[in-house]
């Protein structure tokens, strides 16, 4: 892997907004920006914007225990399915992305945090597999 | 809070140099500045995702060739399942995530008490989730379901519901439990002042929180999948 030196940072500004909290990860900010290499301030995350999406994935878990409840009849089954299946991976997403700081790192972390979903593509062959022995039978 | 006050490049707390002692700070041109060891833990984080997948497929592939009788066709996973009370253990679960992403902030910041506090809440949220978790364990047996053999409230249902039950939220309460010993172990150092001497020594506390993360992750997944659904 090839390197390069980053020699346009600025330490002193950098230390002084991490020791006052405004950017919790503020190092997960300079990430993201570092694999592009300019010297350009980052935007990384703040103490607000994950209490936010704290706040939104405490909703969403509240409306996921009342879907099942609302949607209980069998003719309701594929909107329960869809809505909890939608609900349950905006949650990941949310969490991979701020808690996990993905949307700020390098592109070559987020294909090694995206390789699991390739167990969306077996469930897809199991699936179109499960459906032709069906034809047959 | 405006998102423009956080740190440009080259912060201390940015893991690939050492922008406290002021020397320049190494990009890779691939994985940025990240370390060896968070490149190990995202590759962890991946087989691990695989291995869950893996279950969760199972199980699923599992109950749609049950053909509803799952546990049993009168019977579905939410009639026997304690939902509020999850619900109440997910919730503190993604708690204890915020108060991991406090820790991670408290140690770059070089701040050894507040990381302390942030990770000292981060277990406790973990010790209850897993206290939620023994209470339902110990209440589902003693109604009935088991590995082996399955009855709820003494009339047979289908044994392949309480093995891949426990099978998967099993795994992902080892996963929980593990996660509780390494924050107990980097709670340690941290207190020993190993993790908020500013550069690199934080790493460990953001490697520990992307395990957590994902445990919190997974626990969305398993949460819809085997109790919702």
């Amino acid at each position: 892997m090839s390197k390069q030196k980053h020699g346009h940072q600025t330490p002193a500004a950098s230390h002084g907004t991490a020791s006052h909290g405004t950017s919790p990860t503020g190092a997960h900010g300079a990430h993201g920006a570092a694999g592009d290499g300019h010297g350009a301030v980052a935007h990384g995350p703040t103490t607000g914007d994950f209490v936010t999406i704290f706040l939104v994935l405490g909703f969403l878990t509240v409306v996921e225990v009342f879907v099942p409840k609302t949607y209980a009849a069998s003719y309701d089954q594929h909107i329960k399915m869809i809505l909890l299946c939608t609900l349950a991976f905006g949650k990941a997403m949310l969490v991979a992305l701020f808690f996990m700081h993905l949307k700020w790192e390098s592109p070559w972390i987020r294909r090694i945090a995206m390789l699991p979903l390739y167990m969306g593509l077996a469930a897809i062959i199991l699936m179109v597999e499960t459906a032709w022995r069906n034809t047959l039978s | 809070m405006s998102s423009s006050a956080s740190l440009a490049h080259g912060s201390p707390g940015a893991h690939g140099g050492s922008g406290a002692h002021g020397h320049d700070i190494e990009v890779d041109a691939h994985v940025g500045k990240a370390t060896g060891g968070k490149v190990a833990m995202w590759l962890f984080i991946a087989q691990d995702g695989f291995s869950f997948g893996g279950l969760l497929l199972a199980y699923g592939m599992l109950r749609i060739f049950s053909h509803g009788d799952w546990p049993s066709t009168h019977l579905k996973p939410t009639d026997i399942l304690g939902i509020n009370l999850t619900a109440i253990a997910t919730f503190i679960l993604i708690c204890s995530s915020l108060s991991m992403v406090f820790a991670v902030a408290a140690s770059q910041a070089g701040r050894k008490s507040a990381t302390a506090g942030w990770l000292l809440v981060t277990i406790i949220g973990g010790a209850s989730f897993l206290g939620i978790q023994a209470f339902e364990y110990t209440h589902l047996v003693h109604e009935g379901l088991g590995f082996a053999t399955s009855t709820w409230e003494g009339h047979p249902i289908n044994n392949l519901f309480g093995s891949t039950f426990f099978v998967v939220t099993g795994f992902h309460g080892l996963h929980v439990l593990s996660g509780v010993i390494y924050l107990c172990c980097i709670l340690a150092g941290t207190l020993k002042g190993k993790y908020t001497q500013g550069g690199t020594s934080a790493s460990p506390v953001e490697l520990v929180g992307l395990f957590w993360h994902f445990v919190d992750l997974v626990w969305i997944l398993v949460f819809t999948f085997i109790y919702l659904l």
